[in-house]
């Protein structure tokens, strides 16, 4: 016996605590038996355990070297410095799935822990909820796809993990994408676990909200940061290629968006439950949808969903799944009910309903065209493709209307606003952006871009002024500091204030990506050392080659100077690097990063005979996606804040009475 | 928690019926409507305009009277020794060759790294994959050029960086 099969062991142990705490929490549940609620209770904790035991030793195998392993052995070698081997663990799709079991084990023990004393009647069917996705991920990793599988005997030394992977952005994104996948379990095990019940009040609600906001949170640094590992590492200039794979990563992330926004309507007016309820349900699907997808490559043909090993039980999960929360839902429909219909079509409630069709839109454009070749070839046989250009054309004119919704939104009261007072908040946001937008046209003569950065303003504009307003008034009635007034405002409505940071980082991504997309330019070209080539407004000099030897690899450089606007920027160096144990090459980008644009230039093949060809771009404003992804997280941390005592105790008092938060 | 309802709904609408859902009035219905149908006009424009036959060498070679103006993406392995390329204006051209159908192909641009044929050393041949039109003179042009490597793992990934790289070129 060694220690990998302990990991195995832990493995067979939690699938048979998880299918046993599946049952037996609904089965007391239904008939009134504690004992049996409280046993499985105590085997979701059993089970976060049995996770981290077993993920700790596949982790323990890469550190030890352990070649016998067959997923070490594939995934690693002794030349890799130590962060990338441990980080190897999610290089496959066995040690993948172990990572999303392991962190629906921890995050089912916490989400149960947290709730221990209250939802006493939902908690046994989320408990049964959960525990049931860990046993299908465990059945997969027990009978399909074991990470503890070992070779016959040891190898000297492992194959490697292909030197794209070995990156920073690689050692963040997936573990990060996954998580966020793994966490819309939560939410879901509460919905399905509301419907099981029939108790559909504003307990699932409130139970979901914070994690809702996280599992977006998360999902959203995923995919940022598979954004700057692709625009970092691939040498195709750009961070986003509606690629199959970003595509189904992108669809759970788009439902929970529309659902955020959604669940206010429910929270604030009692409004669209059954479609707030059908968006968590999408949302976990696609999730699985995603990892599934990610994970096995099968998007290339309908006959590889036979090839891969993990295919047929994805599918029955899913279909199963479907099945099951479709027919509870129908089955509690007319239990469901949602207050009187819209007051207004001039309210915030119908501008959430627009986002959220819009944003659904979306998805439904983007999983359309991700699985056009499945559907394609199963119906007639041929099959059909759809590139970018076809996201781009379809996706763009939702976004913008987007971008002017997120704009709109603040002027919005609920129920109804009356046209006057929208006039009169509106004037200022307009104005401002009719300039940019008259702007903007005369400077680009591109009039989508002008629409584009003229929304932009209005967003800032209105975000900006709402803000003004709410200090203001606050500073009248308590004189206040305007740092206190501004934080005190905050504090009263996290999910408004903190919400439009989110909107602002989400209009400064915008800035960001429709400079790089509208105004990018590109040059390939073979160059001659001493020889000079001008993309916009830079002008590189090629000076030279050279040679660098590392422990576990060989790189050829080609040095460039930058001359930018007829200033001297320093040098760069693009790189094309050799690994013994692989033996395709892998590059290094070299970005040189101003808050205008880019210069990005990507060494399309090694320096020789004093030649080189190189790819080179220039994208304007590319910087901005990641400033205004790092907004998001600020607007999380706001939003997700433990409320401070004083205010919830003053909650609901007038305007004006004394707030002592923070 | 529930909201008070009816409070000040001078302009409320006549319900239209009450779905299992929420009750929709009739200029919601209208609001709800031009957005679904806006979002399936871009949708069928997008595929009309953007669509591209995905086909194997020897549907090409059958085919070739009827895909002319038409995109198409094909892939297939490079015949060995046909690869002729040109350095300094990035020129490409090689014959691609699938189950016994073959066609020449031109490509001009930078080549991923992996691109190349038949590779004794490591015993492995690159499927290259390629989105262009067929021209009168028999050739294939391609506009942009994938190329995967064939063992498992590295061909998923080699797919995610070469679909991104010929992208779409500008």
């Amino acid at each position: 016996m060694v220690v990998s099969d302990i990991g195995y062991l832990a493995l067979l142990l939690a699938f048979a605590l998880a299918v046993y705490s599946c049952v037996a929490s609904a089965v007391g549940a239904r008939w009134r038996i504690g004992e049996l609620v409280t046993s499985a209770r105590n085997a979701v904790w059993a089970n976060s355990i049995l996770m981290v035991l077993a993920a700790g030793i596949l982790v323990y195998g890469f550190l030890s070297h352990d070649y016998g392993l067959q997923y070490v052995l594939s995934h690693s070698n002794r030349a890799m410095p130590w962060y990338y081997v441990a980080s190897a663990f999610w290089g496959g799709q066995e040690g993948s799935l172990l990572y999303w079991a392991t962190v629906l084990g921890v995050f089912s023990g916490v989400a149960v822990f947290l709730n221990r004393r209250r939802y006493a009647r939902l908690m046994p069917y989320v408990i049964s909820v959960l525990s049931g996705v860990m046993a299908f991920f465990l059945v997969v990793l027990v009978f399909v796809t074991n990470p503890f599988q070992r070779m016959p005997f040891a190898m000297p030394d492992g194959q490697g993990l292909n030197p794209i992977l070995q990156d920073p952005g690689m050692m963040f994104h997936p573990p990060l994408l996954l998580m966020g996948y793994m966490s819309w379990s939560i939410p879901f095990a509460f919905v399905i676990a509301a419907l099981v019940t029939g108790r559909l009040g504003m307990e699932w609600v409130r139970a979901i909200r914070r994690w809702t906001l996280t599992a977006w949170t998360i999902q959203s640094a995923g995919l940022l940061l598979g954004g700057w590992w692709a625009y970092h590492v691939l040498g195709w200039g750009g961070y986003w290629g509606w690629d199959p794979v970003e595509n189904v990563a992108f669809l759970p992330w788009v439902m929970g968006t529309a659902f955020l926004h959604s669940v206010m309507v429910v929270e604030k007016r009692g409004k669209l439950k059954v479609w707030t309820i059908s968006l968590v349900i999408a949302a976990f699907l696609l999730a699985i949808f995603g990892t599934f997808v990610v994970r096995s490559g099968v998007l290339s043909s309908v006959h590889s969903f036979a090839e891969s090993p993990i295919g047929p039980y994805f599918l029955a999960f899913l279909a199963g799944t479907l099945v099951l929360s479709i027919g509870l839902l129908v089955y509690r429909l007319p239990s469901i009910r949602d207050e009187e219909g819209f007051d207004s079509l001039v309210s915030r409630e119908s501008g959430f309903l627009a986002n959220n069709l819009l944003l659904v839109g979306v998805a439904f454009a983007t999983f359309w065209g991700t699985i056009y070749p499945l559907i394609s070839e199963a119906v007639s046989n041929t099959k059909l493709t759809v590139g970018p250009p076809f996201y781009e054309q379809v996706n763009a004119p939702l976004f913008f209307i987007l971008l002017l919704l997120m704009g709109i939104a603040p002027l919005l009261a609920w129920r109804h606003t009356t046209t006057a007072a929208l006039i009169k908040n509106f004037r200022i946001p307009a104005a401002l952006a009719l300039l940019a937008l008259v702007a903007t046209f005369a400077l680009t003569q591109r009039i989508f871009v002008a629409l584009g950065f003229s929304g932009v303003v209005f967003v800032f504009g209105t975000i900006i002024l709402d803000y003004a307003r709410g200090v203001s008034t606050r500073r009248r009635n308590t004189r206040e500091s305007y740092p206190e007034a501004l934080s005190g405002l905050v504090a009263r409505d996290r999910a408004r204030y903190g919400g439009y940071v989110v909107h602002l980082g989400i209009a400064i991504i915008a800035v960001g990506i429709i400079g790089s997309s509208a105004f990018q330019e590109h040059k390939d070209i073979n160059i001659r050392e001493g020889e000079s080539v001008t993309v916009g407004v830079y002008t590189l000099t090629y000076t030279g080659s050279s040679v660098e030897r590392l422990a576990d690899r060989e790189g050829d450089c080609s040095t460039l100077a930058v001359v930018r606007d007829g200033q001297y920027m320093g040098a760069v160096t693009p790189m094309t690097e050799y690994f013994p144990n692989f033996p395709n090459p892998s590059s290094k980008v070299a970005i040189l990063t101003t808050p205008l644009d880019d210069l990005y230039v990507f060494q399309a093949s090694k320096p020789q005979d004093g030649q080189v060809t190189l790819s080179i771009f220039v994208n304007p404003l590319t910087v901005w996606v990641w400033v205004g992804g790092s907004l998001l997280f600020i607007g999380y941390i706001i939003c997700a804040w433990p409320e401070p005592r004083p205010v919830r105790v003053t909650y609901g008092a007038p305007e004006g009475a004394t707030v002592s938060g923070s | 928690m529930k909201a008070v309802r009816g409070q000040g709904g001078t302009s409320v609408e006549q319900a239209l019926g009450q779905g299992g859902g929420f009750r929709l009035n009739k200029r919601l219905v209208i609001g709800i409507g031009v957005i679904v149908l806006a979002v399936a006009y871009l949708l069928v424009n997008g595929l009309r305009d953007n669509m591209a036959y995905y086909l194997e060498v020897h549907e090409v070679v059958d085919r070739q009277a009827s895909l002319s103006g038409q995109r198409v993406r094909m892939g297939g392995n490079i015949v060995n020794g046909s690869l002729i390329s040109n350095m300094q204006t990035l020129e490409r051209s090689f014959v691609l060759e699938q189950g016994g159908a073959t066609i020449p192909v031109q490509y001009t641009g930078p080549v991923p790294d992996i691109f190349g044929d038949f590779d004794p050393e490591t015993n492995s041949q690159v499927l290259v994959i390629v989105e262009g039109q067929m021209h009168g003179d028999g050739a294939f042009h391609a506009t942009s050029l994938q190329a995967q490597c064939p063992s498992r793992m590295q061909a998923k990934l080699a797919a995610a960086n070469q679909a991104k790289q010929s992208g779409t070129p500008q």
